[in-house]
């Protein structure tokens, strides 16, 4: 792929370099061919502006009749300021007639002597190139080539002065210093020639034979082409394409013809594009080479990441990949690790959380053995009771167990909730047991409220240390009496609801003062206070989370709604009071709302 | 704020307010107020969103910092406050603390309604009368408003601290 772009990118490249390299030919060509025209007129225009002077004192001549010394001076002079013409002639112009003036023919001779030529020279040139006499007399210039055997390029020029129309003046003249001009030229073959077809003169191009491409065919398309300036291709010899420019010089009838072969002008670009592939081939093998070095590296370190990626497939998160370089392979292998890594850390912490909500759901199974059954029916006294925990563990606790005709009921509250709160209640769960034991005599309970608590209190001092306290109410009901004794750690106060016979719901506190929360304060004593039941009274025991349940607008259910709920179903027993309060309360709430253990009993004296 | 707490003290002359806003919770920081040269030291709980027994101990242990000599005053205590005043004697101290004033709550059972008065202690419940909260009617239908607690339970407070 990359060699196929290279290979476009080139042929596009070649191809408008060729583009911009011809158009700059087409360019160049044209621009020579206007500065030699420019520079081929301004000569001949000098030696016609000599022919004027001439002129001007040729009619002087032919009106005084005679020549002086000061015409030949002034002859002399325009000799010496035009070097080019080698001969100088006057003649006459009467009733359609034209007479030589004798003594006015002057000749330059020195140039022509390294030429080998003599005054002989000019003989031989007035029968072969003679004066353009009837194109002077009719067009006022005339412009002719000389056709020469040898010798030097020359032209002859004939002038018929506007101002004396009965002067005319001839001139030979060399092409030396134009030759020159067309002969340095370079790779390029420029000729000059006349409108009429002839070619002046055609000076050898460097590198090339100027006939190699057929001038006169050239010239012959370049006739045919109206424009003053131009260049275009044409066709030459042996099908060989050159870009030929003209100028025209149409003061004189002058054309300037530049030709190239197009094979020549772009042989540089040719090479520089032959140079160009060669350098492009060697790029390409030298890109091929370094992208097989560079792709052994990185296909390296990517097998050995997949063979990395494998093992993680196969369950193995221990495999470590070393980086070998710092581009985005390295990071990639510092990212595989940081991933495995994470992987192994977050395996591990899954695993310690599948074992902690083992343990959790362990210590919850154990915790739920703690509570007694939920439903107590005796003779005199029935009680139900709800408990639901906060998170896995809770920190409430309460039991009720009936010994002999008592029936002793306790309700608990700990610090917080979860694991360390349910430890302690554990505690005193453990503490209530043995002393279930301890305090029982022929089968009668021996031990009263404030006993059990300050032992309770004790427990858990010692279980927790001061860091986890509880609340607590222990009451011990009497079911042939009715006579409610306890105590409290500074727990809610149950309360008793008792209806008259007027259907008047009285509401009454287990009043008394509190004591501190167990395990505040080792060896602390505890006060006992007692309440005499009626038959049909309803008692109520319940932890703070029952009241703090909170509904979307953070309002809590609150002890209001609580009375009037237990007040609404004091009319059925226990359990179906417990589940209506239970339900109010769970209606009222949302389940986030209930961010606390909560434990509602209630029971009936029915002795 | 320290932890979901945050306390605020101004002091002038010989008497400071604090004022608490937030949870007293486990996180509840009550930082070192001033107590240098105060006599009488006002807790206002009125911004007090939460309390639970975590933060209780945290509040005994800041309030038994506060000097001997300083007499310390609570006003407008929430209805979670007066509670756990009620359940905890450990909430005070074992000061002698004026409650100055609390909110206390009502219903209104017709339209299923709670509100909550902000009651004068001095005001509504002159000494030598019995402890009975003032009747308030419903803004809305006109009924007297049931009290939204156990009268008695609610006002164990006033009741211990006219007995003290």
């Amino acid at each position: 792929m990359l060699l196929g772009s290279v290979l476009i990118y080139l042929a596009i490249a070649v191809n408008l370099f060729e583009s911009d390299k011809t158009a700059y030919i087409y360019d160049v060509n044209a621009s020579l061919v206007q500065a030699l025209a420019t520079e081929t007129e301004t000569k001949i225009s000098s030696v016609f502006q000599s022919m004027e002077i001439v002129g001007s004192v040729a009619n002087r001549v032919v009106s005084n009749a005679k020549r002086s010394e000061e015409h030949l001076k002034i002859v002399r002079d325009v000799f010496d300021a035009n070097p080019e013409i080698l001969e100088l002639e006057i003649f006459s112009l009467s009733e359609n007639r034209v007479h030589r003036l004798p003594g006015l023919r002057f000749r330059h001779i020195e140039p022509l002597e390294k030429f080998g030529l003599d005054e002989a020279f000019f003989k031989q040139i007035e029968v072969s190139s003679p004066y353009p006499l009837k194109k002077t007399i009719h067009e006022g210039k005339a412009v002719e080539n000389m056709k020469l055997m040898h010798g030097p390029a020359m032209i002859v020029l004939g002038l018929r002065p506007a101002k004396f129309p009965n002067i005319l003046v001839f001139a030979r003249i060399q092409l030396t210093k134009i030759a020159e001009i067309f002969s340095n030229t370079g790779p390029y073959a420029a000729y000059l020639a006349s409108e009429s077809g002839k070619i002046l003169f055609l000076p050898p191009a460097k590198g090339q034979k100027s006939d190699l491409y057929g001038a006169e065919e050239a010239l012959q398309m370049v006739l045919a082409t109206p424009s003053m300036l131009g260049s275009r291709e044409f066709t030459g010899q042996h099908d060989r394409a050159f870009i030929v420019s003209h100028a025209r010089i149409p003061e004189y009838s002058l054309v300037v013809v530049s030709a190239i072969s197009l094979e020549k002008a772009l042989l540089a670009s040719q090479r520089l594009v032959r140079k160009s592939v060669l350098f492009a081939v060697v790029i390409i093998i030298f890109s091929m080479v370094m992208s097989a070095v560079f792709t052994k590296k990185m296909t390296s370190s990517i097998k050995k990441l997949f063979r990395a990626t494998s093992k993680v497939a196969e369950g193995d998160f221990t495999v470590n990949v070393k980086p070998e370089s710092k581009d985005e392979i390295g990071s990639l292998a510092q990212s595989f690790n940081h991933m495995t890594g994470e992987i192994t850390r977050l395996m591990d912490q899954v695993a310690d959380k599948a074992r902690m909500e083992k343990e959790l759901e362990t210590a919850r199974t154990v915790q739920e053995n703690l509570f007694p059954a939920p439903h107590l029916k005796l003779d005199g006294f029935e009680i139900s009771s709800f408990y639901v925990p906060a998170a896995e563990c809770g920190g409430d606790w309460f039991g009720h167990l009936a010994i002999g005709k008592k029936v002793i009921v306790l309700v608990g509250d700990a610090t917080g909730h979860g694991v360390p709160s349910a430890l302690v209640t554990a505690a005193a769960q453990s503490c209530y047991s043995t002393m279930m034991m301890v305090g029982t005599k022929d089968g009668q309970l021996t031990i009263g409220p404030k006993d059990l608590m300050g032992y309770l209190n004790n427990s858990i001092f010692y279980a927790a240390k001061g860091k986890v306290k509880m609340t607590f109410f222990v009451s011990v009901l009497d079911t042939e009496t009715g006579k409610v004794t306890y105590s409290n750690a500074s727990h809610e106060l149950p309360i008793v609801f008792r209806q008259d016979e007027g259907n008047v719901v009285q509401q009454i506190l287990l009043d008394g003062d509190p004591d501190p929360c167990l395990g505040d304060d080792l060896g602390a004593g505890f006060r006992e206070y007692s309440f005499q039941l009626e038959k049909g009274d309803l008692i109520t025991w319940y932890t703070d989370g029952l009241l703090e349940c909170k509904n979307e607008q953070d309002e809590e259910w609150g002890e209001f709604k609580f009375l009037r709920s237990v007040k609404r179903s004091l009319h059925e027993n226990p359990t179906e009071i417990q589940e209506q309060v239970i339900g109010a309360a769970f209606d009222f709430s949302t389940k986030s709302g209930r961010d606390d253990d909560i434990t509602f009993l209630v029971g009936r004296y029915a002795s | 704020m320290a932890g979901n707490l945050e306390l605020k003290q101004a002091i002038k002359g010989e008497k400071t307010l604090i004022s608490l806003r937030g949870k007293i919770d486990e996180s509840a920081k009550f930082g070192t107020p001033k107590f240098e040269g105060i006599k009488v030291a006002i807790f206002d709980f009125d911004e007090v969103k939460a309390i639970n027994s975590m933060g209780i101990q945290a509040w005994i242990a800041f309030l038994k910092k506060v000097p001997e000599s300083v007499r310390v005053v609570f006003q407008r205590c929430p209805l979670r406050i007066i509670n756990q005043i009620n359940l905890f004697p450990g909430f005070l101290a074992g000061r002698k603390i004026s409650i100055v004033s609390f909110y206390a709550p009502y219903f209104c059972d017709p339209c299923d309604e709670a509100f909550s008065f902000l009651l004068k202690t001095k005001e509504s419940f002159p000494k030598g009368k019995p402890l009975k909260v003032p009747r308030k009617e419903c803004g809305k239908c006109g009924e007297a408003l049931e009290f939204g607690a156990l009268e008695e339970k609610y006002l164990i407070f006033l009741k211990r601290a006219r007995a003290s």
